[in-house]
């Protein structure tokens, strides 16, 4: 709370002393950036574990093209373990997936369910390569695209590789970076190592890392931008007019600049906001691909693809304990989407109809209080 | 820097906002702007309702006969259905290109026609007689197709098909399957006319009267290349042709296997689809259509160029003596005639058009995984 008083202080006494002409003086205060252009700056870490989802999915995705995944190595790259990564940087960094992902304990989905649908994956692809039915694992193509569904219609590779964003990226900006003890007034933000800033700055770089964005990135230039991961995701609800890029990329810009600036208030504001910004992100992808399996309905391919990719983006929004949507609420919609095998409930898309998608985006659109644009995502 | 960007920005917005008035104010300018209202009416009134409710006649029609066929199963009624039934798939030709709003909303053609249809799943929900027929699990156990099965069998005498509903222990639940099979066409087709007609669809549509994406312009020509594309060559033609499994043919993955009318079909499709884009009605009146929208951009030797090859498609598909299914294996070179003759088509709809009206093809997937 000290620098940001005496620069403007400062600014007021230079501006006074300097004016000889009777006009009114002019405060010069620092202004909160554009784009995420700060010094200091650092997230490699983040960008090794980006890398590292990719290769990961990759592989995933190698049962949709007939050539069987491999558990081992699947499971591997999620760990880090005896170098699977075709990218030797990845090999030798001291990150990895697995250590950061939720775990779960069992009540929701964690480690052990990613690693479950990893190992289910390998087991049916190596066994089940035929045309996909319902009943049947197998590829089902539409024009040039190829998808890998188990029995009954759940595409793997996206409820692994979208739902680790939601367990990884997602839960440690919403539950890690965003919180007290990355960001709290305990943290040091006096010390600047170079090229990492003081560690609250740094934690905070470390959550911008996860977004899969650029540092230039706005609300106007985000279709010619190189956008990964959520930051490509966001674009869906730009696409509809939310302006979700451009405001999950001021509360990112606006909560380094507070720090930068020892404004703590900004800060909480920018980590409280930002949550809330970047919880739209998994709504509105969510009803987005609902929109598309809607649309793409007698699509067997098309159709399972973008219900997998709503799943997993509805699985998403557990990851962050001030979530909008009720714990009853989003069981409901998960629900709609599973079946009970043996007590454990599991993702089942044969009895969904197009009633039961409009129940789960209805019910998001209501609870997120997006019915003006539901249609339109 | 970041004042740079600004003003980069600023200017880009200005530039765009001033070409933005300019293109407007020519257009109004020279007064040359294509009735687009006039073919939305036309299609509306005289093409797509009239498609629905001929369509919605065929199924009731359809359906009066099961409930008849169900109360005394006999040969005669058995061979009415199939007579039926083809009568309600080639009224649907006419509708295809239609998938859009009401359409699109209530998945008509995934509810009609999703073929090759699944035995086992058919089998499966007439067995055990607990089914919801709009359930992903049975995508392939309605419309048409199932029908086709049902009243056809694969490789079955008429006896042995009549068997099945007399003799058969799942006889009643093979009656009831089939009637709820053909009840859920028939809602839906009567949905779909009733949001056109009652609902006010109709309206919605003629109203939308310009041809940026979401125009009612845009959203035809979009379900009718897709159409085109993607259900008329590829579905009905080109993957049992083996056009998708390296030349391995698909004779079971025909329109209309167990009856062995595809051919029929897909030269109706044809030739319903050359009324379409002309804009001519089902009794032959010829109103305004794509034809005449293009003729009006300058584009006459494209509406030329589509009629010759539609013509050409139809003269390789008589070329062809039937059934589809056995003409894939023993008279492949032929139907890759047919294939490529619909490819040429696709060019000419798939590119020509949409550029000569500005009407943006939307309907390709853009996210890449």
């Amino acid at each position: 709370m000290k620098k940001l008083p005496l620069l403007l202080l400062g600014a007021v006494l230079f501006t006074a002393s300097c004016e000889k002409e009777e006009t009114e003086p002019v405060v010069v205060a620092p202004q909160q950036p554009a784009t995420y252009s700060f010094t200091n700056v650092s997230y490699d870490g983040q960008t090794d574990r980006l890398d590292m989802l990719a290769e990961l999915t990759t592989e995933m995705k190698k049962p949709a093209t007939g050539t069987s995944a491999d558990a081992q190595t699947m499971l591997n790259m999620f760990a880090n373990e005896n170098s699977p990564f075709a990218d030797g940087a990845l090999n030798i960094s001291t990150k990895q997936l697995k250590n950061k992902c939720y775990d779960g304990g069992g009540a929701a989905i964690g480690t052990s369910t990613f690693e479950y649908y990893i190992n289910r994956l390998a087991s049916i692809s190596a066994i089940s390569t035929g045309t996909w039915a319902p009943g049947t694992a197998g590829v089902s193509t539409s024009g040039s695209k190829a998808y890998y569904f188990d029995e009954n219609g759940v595409e793997y590779a996206q409820l692994v590789e979208k739902g680790l964003m939601g367990a990884i990226f997602y839960y440690q900006i919403s539950e890690t970076y965003t919180r007290e003890g990355k960001i709290g007034n305990a943290v040091n933000n006096t010390d600047v190592t170079v090229d990492k800033g003081t560690d609250m700055e740094h934690h905070w770089d470390e959550a911008f890392g996860y977004f899969g964005a650029t540092v230039d990135l706005t609300e106007a230039n985000y279709n010619d931008q190189s956008l990964r991961y959520h930051a490509k995701y966001a674009k869906k609800g730009s696409d509809a007019g939310l302006e979700t890029v451009g405001n999950v990329m001021y509360q990112f810009i606006k909560g380094r600049f507070s720090i930068s600036n020892n404004d703590y208030t900004g800060r909480d504001d920018a980590a409280n906001e930002l949550r809330k910004e970047y919880e739209e992100i998994m709504v509105t992808t969510a009803i987005h691909y609902i929109n598309g399996s809607i649309a793409n309905f007698g699509d067997d391919a098309l159709r399972n693809h973008e219900i997998s990719e709503a799943y997993a983006f509805i699985i998403s929004l557990h990851y962050n304990s001030d979530k909008v949507i009720s714990d009853a609420d989003l069981a409901l919609v998960k629900d709609l989407f599973r079946t009970d095998m043996g007590g454990q409930m599991v993702p089942n898309f044969l009895n969904v109809s197009v009633s039961t998608l409009n129940q789960a985006k209805d019910k998001l659109s209501e609870v997120y209080g997006l019915d003006l644009v539901k249609d339109i995502l | 820097m970041k004042t740079l960007k600004f003003t980069t920005v600023i200017s880009l917005v200005v530039i765009l906002l001033s070409a933005g008035c300019q293109s407007k104010e020519d257009d109004t300018d020279d007064g040359s702007e294509y009735n687009r209202s006039e073919l939305l009416v036309n299609y509306a009134t005289n093409l797509i309702v009239p498609g629905y409710t001929d369509l919605e006649v065929k199924l009731t029609m359809l359906h009066t006969q099961v409930l008849d066929f169900n109360e005394s199963p006999s040969l005669v009624k058995l061979d009415a259905l199939g007579t039926s039934l083809l009568d309600a798939e080639l009224s649907y030709q006419n509708c295809t290109s239609f998938e859009f709003g009401p359409a699109s909303d209530n998945t008509l053609r995934s509810v009609l026609s999703t073929y090759p249809t699944s035995e086992m799943s058919i089998e499966s929900n007439v067995s055990n007689g607990n089914y919801d027929l709009f359930s992903i699990g049975n995508i392939a156990a309605k419309g048409f197709p199932a029908v086709d099965y049902l009243v056809h069998g694969n490789q079955k005498t008429e006896q042995e098909i009549l068997g099945m509903y007399t003799t058969n222990v799942d006889a009643a639940q093979r009656k009831a399957y089939l009637l709820a099979v053909v009840a859920q066409s028939l809602n839906v087709v009567s949905q779909v006319k009733g949001e056109w007609v009652a609902n006010g669809y109709q309206q919605t549509f003629q109203n939308s009267n310009g041809n940026a994406v979401g125009s009612s312009v845009s959203l035809m020509l979009n379900s009718m290349v897709l159409d085109f594309e993607r259900f008329i060559r590829d579905g009905k033609v080109g993957i049992p042709l083996g056009v998708r499994t390296l030349g391995v043919a698909n004779p079971g993955k025909v329109e209309a296997y167990y009856s062995k009318n595809s051919l029929v079909l897909v030269k109706q499709s044809i030739s319903a689809y050359k009324d379409v884009f002309n804009g001519i009605d089902q009794n032959g009146v010829n109103g305004s259509g794509f034809d005449d929208y293009l003729n009006f951009e300058g584009a006459s030797t494209t509406v030329a160029n589509i009629n010759a090859q539609l013509e050409s498609v139809l003269s390789k598909l008589n070329m062809l003596s039937g059934p589809l299914s056995e003409d894939v294996v023993n008279n492949k070179t032929q139907v890759q005639e047919v294939y490529n003759e619909m490819q040429k088509a696709i060019v000419l709809l798939k590119v020509e058009v949409p550029s000569a009206l500005s009407v943006l093809i939307t309907y390709q997937d853009s996210d890449g995984d």
